[in-house]
């Protein structure tokens, strides 16, 4: 039986780091190195720690999120490690006293097929290390940008059996984060770490690290699971506690427990305790807090019509929801159909085909509606519409022109010229033999290959069912040259 | 010129400022000039703890107390030697060699002048600093004398030690090189040179002057002193840096910050059974019995026997805590970011590992160790759990004696005394020669009269009684002022 627990670090989005007051850039990658870095942040002698409250406040909001009791008193504590990245020797954590436990979040059936709780053990507020930069053999440079930064560290029970589960969590629980606006979410700019801890039969725990994507982690788990399987068929079942780490194909024994870290906890001797009247802010806290991540799918998926898939894909991005908001509300004053798919499908798409984020201004609201509503009545065929759409978020300065003005100046206006029509048609049948013979043989699906031909030739300026009638029209005149 | 014919014999300062800075003339302690001890940071001079891995270090920030100095016109003389950052009691743990005890006659120089120099932005600093090409003219030239320990240096064999860790700032005053010294306090190593050189020493409160740009060595108790000839002028330093700081975490608040100093009209002094000790070395034990004698004929003192017992188990709970906090604070020295690098590592010893071991001195590698295992998995009960609870019992002892209310907690008894009052150490200042054949933990008896004051956080001043011994008053938390006109009263009752 496979028990698993997670471990997840998540950088907290406040505009100050956690003890000093340099700013805050958490997962932004293209700040100059050191640029953002304080006295404090780089252990300078005799520079002191100053928690700041908005880090604090963005702990409790996510405990509270997370069903957690929040601790009247919680302290700090250092955790010593040698590293080129840990500019104090040590990282102020919360080991004795954290800042909230015994939490759980629910896996609804908007996640899962079946329901299930998590657990949640703790969660404590700590400081993230600075960034190493690995240069040539033997040599690194370390940005302290990062260095600081607040992070909080959420553990559960190991209450997962398996890598469905797990994935359903960090999506569940990334969508928690953004939706409190606490923390951008992101596994790929490191703003969530997740650790692993696994059991195989209630053997010896084994923790997994350096996990960077949900399918590392997934792939990760599978592997552990084979191979610890494996030992116990073997009768050698693990029986020591074992950290590992993921190479990309395999688990890769990192340190066991003779060679473990003694990490030297102790009280911070100068940060003074986190003192919280709770019957006060615990409240006013509750109080601030957005409606859950089940309410608002709840709310979206009546109120849009929309499906569970693209109602996730709205629920990760704040942004990406009010710009669907107010797209949405255009459009249907205008008439034209819901435009999810325009947005999920054709619009991300686009911008992940381009290279880039989304951001409100990737394109203009209302030039969005223009082109639905120029493709609803029919002035463009639907491939026509996505060029458009791509070439409008490439050139932004485009956005500045009518849709129908584009239209001419690029050409893709849909046409009915049915001289046009004739000619492409005619030379489509006339390269193709083989395929036109395999339709006329009872192969009626290979006509979708000539229609797309079609399409190709003429720029996508006919509409498919068009075309798809004129060749029906013409193969059916044409002499029947199968072999009898 | 006595300035330089003194450090060359006593090796006072660990850097002599050579260019002169511009003081407020009206400030408060204008036309004062001072030391400071260099563990606390200044832009103008390098911080280096005395220590080989903070060698040429240059502060980019000024501390507060500097800072609050130089607002109020004082001039800043030099930096000074100390036990290197703050471990030990005789100024010997030095790496830039010890310093010696200027009440005693010492024959032959011990170190040579060099001048140097560094260039610094002052206040001009940004983010553009770390990409900005150092040799633009937007830097500020300063230059500054720094010693170096002769190789066949000699000591004079009547030479006594000074006394630790603040002996630089001890000898400055003793040797009237300055108004005034500031030390720092972690458990007595502002009165005990103090007692050792024959000036009045004060310990303030625990955060009550702010600690941003003193070093940590033990920063549950290290505490910035004042050392000076004058009690008046301790008085009027202390008045200038008695103030909150929001960048020190443990910075006493504004309301809490107490300045009666209203004597009672019959002030109730309570010696400590404990502290009484029967193994006073005679020239002390003889001071002792004449200064309570002298108390004793005064109608405005009552004495009192009083005892403390978690005072016989505050030396090895002192060490304990200082010790583990000390391998913490010293953990960031790895020679990545500033201070001494090696340069070489090996496959078994990486490049901080070696930087570490060649930077830090013997006393310094010794706390570390202790430290390190106090806080390991095998002895943060036994040890570092320990010490903590005696130092809770030992603070509620005092609040059991006292009359004015602990600052914080506001604990105290009616029915108490108003200070207490007992020797600062048991001898005279061990002969230099002798102290160098000690083990590291008889050295450390001679704390034992001062740390338990430091535990509890307590005000204490070493009052000057003779060549080199003293007495220390020590009072309630947060009743500084009242420690300090108390001690007043006691100096002007002229006992020699």
């Amino acid at each position: 039986m496979l028990k698993i627990g997670l471990e997840i670090h998540a950088q907290l989005k406040s505009s100050r780091k956690l003890f000093s007051l340099s700013k805050n850039t958490t997962s932004l990658l293209d700040v100059r190195p050191n640029t953002t870095t304080s006295f404090f942040d780089v252990s300078l002698p005799g520079t002191q720690p100053k928690l700041n409250k908005e880090p604090l406040l963005l702990a409790l909001r996510t405990a509270l999120a997370l069903n957690c009791s929040i601790s009247e008193v919680s302290t700090f504590d250092r955790k010593h490690y040698f590293y080129g990245d840990q500019p104090l020797g040590y990282q102020i954590t919360q080991h004795y006293q954290p800042i909230a436990r015994n939490g759980y979040l629910n896996l609804t059936k908007y996640d899962l097929p079946e329901e299930k709780t998590i657990r949640i053990e703790q969660i404590q507020i700590e400081q993230d290390t600075a960034r190493t930069l690995y240069k040539e053999k033997g040599h690194s440079n370390v940005d302290f940008n990062r260095s600081n930064i607040p992070l909080i560290e959420m553990v559960t029970k190991p209450d997962f059996s398996s890598v469905e589960e797990v994935r359903a969590f960090i999506k569940k629980f990334q969508q928690t984060l953004v939706n409190l606006g606490v923390c951008t979410g992101e596994l790929e700019t490191g703003a969530i770490r997740v650790d692993v801890n696994l059991s195989v039969d209630d053997n010896s725990r084994i923790e997994i690290k350096n996990l960077p994507t949900t399918s590392a982690i997934a792939a990760a788990i599978r592997y552990e699971y084979k191979r610890q399987c494996r030992l116990i068929e073997k009768g050698e079942p693990i029986t020591e506690v074992e950290t590992r780490g993921w190479d990309g194909k395999k688990t890769q024994k990192l340190r066991s427990k003779e060679d473990a870290i003694d990490y030297r906890y102790m009280p911070d001797p100068e940060l003074p305790a986190i003192r919280l009247k709770l019957d006060d802010i615990v409240p006013k806290i509750r109080a601030t807090l957005p409606p859950s991540v089940d309410e608002r799918l709840e709310e979206i998926l009546r109120e849009y019509d929309i499906q569970l898939r693209d109602a996730n894909i709205l629920l990760a991005n704040h942004k990406l929801m009010e710009y669907y908001k107010e797209l949405y509300n255009k459009c249907v004053q205008s008439g034209v159909p819901n435009p999810i798919n325009w947005l999920t499908h054709e619009l991300l798409g686009s911008l992940s085909k381009s290279n880039m984020e989304f951001e409100k201004s990737v394109l203009d609201v209302d030039k969005f509606v223009e082109l639905l509503v120029a493709l609803e009545n029919g002035l463009m065929t639907k491939t026509n519409a996505k060029l458009l759409l791509l070439h409008l978020i490439n050139n932004p300065q485009d956005q500045e022109e009518p849709i129908s003005q584009l239209l001419e100046e690029f050409n893709l206006a849909k046409t009915n010229e049915t001289e046009l029509l004739d000619q492409v048609t005619d030379k489509v049948i006339f390269e193709n033999p083989s395929v036109v013979e395999q339709v006329k043989g009872g192969k009626p699906k290979k006509l979708n290959y000539l229609i797309g031909l079609c399409m190709r030739a003429s720029e996508g300026k006919f509409d498919p069912k068009l075309i798809e009638d004129k060749l029906k029209e013409k193969l059916s005149t044409l002499p029947n040259t199968t072999k009898t | 010129m006595m300035l330089r014919q003194l450090s060359l014999k006593y090796n006072i300062f660990t850097s002599i400022a050579l260019t002169k800075s511009e003081s407020n003339s009206v400030g408060t302690l204008a036309n004062t000039s001072y030391a400071l001890k260099d563990n606390i940071v200044t832009r103008d001079a390098p911080t280096t703890c005395s220590s080989r891995i903070l060698t040429n270090y240059v502060s980019p920030f000024e501390s507060t107390v500097s800072r609050l100095l130089a607002e109020e016109g004082s001039h800043l003389v030099g930096k000074t030697n100390m036990d290197e950052f703050g471990m030990g009691n005789s100024c010997l743990n030095s790496h830039f060699g010890p310093t010696l005890n200027p009440l005693y006659e010492q024959k032959s120089d011990i170190v040579d002048l060099k001048e140097k120099e560094f260039w610094t932005r002052g206040e001009k600093i940004t983010e553009d600093l770390t990409f900005e090409n150092p040799h633009t003219d937007t830097y500020l030239h300063r230059n500054y004398l720094v010693s170096e320990l002769k190789s066949d240096y000699k000591v004079d064999p009547e030479m006594r030690i000074v006394g630790g860790s603040s002996g630089g700032s001890a000898a400055a005053v003793a040797a009237d090189l300055v108004d005034y010294a500031v030390g720092t306090d972690t458990g007595g190593s502002v009165r005990l040179p103090s007692c050792y050189t024959s000036i009045f020493g004060f310990k303030p409160s625990y955060g009550r002057i702010s600690r941003w740009g003193l070093i940590p060595y033990a920063q549950s108790l290290d505490t910035i002193g004042i050392m000076s000839k004058d009690i008046k002028l301790v008085r009027r330093v202390f008045g200038v840096l008695d103030k909150y700081d929001s960048s020190d975490p443990t910075s006493v608040s504004q309301e809490n910050r107490i300045y009666d100093d209203n004597l009672n009209s019959k002030i109730k002094i309570g010696i400590p059974a404990e502290m009484s000790l029967g193994n006073l070395e005679d020239d002390v034990k003889e001071k002792w019995r004449k200064m309570l004698k002298q108390l004793q004929k005064s109608p405005k003192f009552e004495l009192f026997l009083i005892s403390l017992p978690s005072l016989s188990k505050s030396l090895p709970a002192y060490y304990t805590l200082v010790t583990s906090e000390a391998s913490s604070n010293l953990a960031r020295y790895d020679g990545i970011r500033y201070g001494y690098r090696t340069g070489e590592y090996t496959s078994v010893e990486p490049e901080f590992a070696k930087t570490r071991s060649e930077g830090f001195g013997v006393e310094v590698k010794r706390r570390i160790i202790l430290g390190s295992y106090s806080l390991s998995s095998y002895g943060y009960k036994s040890h570092f759990m320990n010490a903590t609870n005696v130092r809770s019992k030992l603070i509620q002892e005092f609040n059991r004696v006292f009359k004015e209310p602990h600052m914080l907690n506001k604990n105290h008894n009616p029915d108490g005394i108003d200070f207490i009052l007992c020797p600062t150490a048991t001898s005279l200042p061990p002969l230099v020669s002798q102290y160098q054949k000690v083990t590291p933990v008889e050295s450390y008896m001679n704390d034992i009269l001062t740390v338990p004051f430091s535990l509890a956080g307590l005000p204490a001043i070493n009052i000057p009684l003779g060549r080199s011994v003293g007495f220390q008053v020590a009072g309630q938390l947060g009743h500084d002022y009242k420690v300090l006109k108390f001690a007043q009263m006691i100096d002007e009752l002229q006992i020699r």
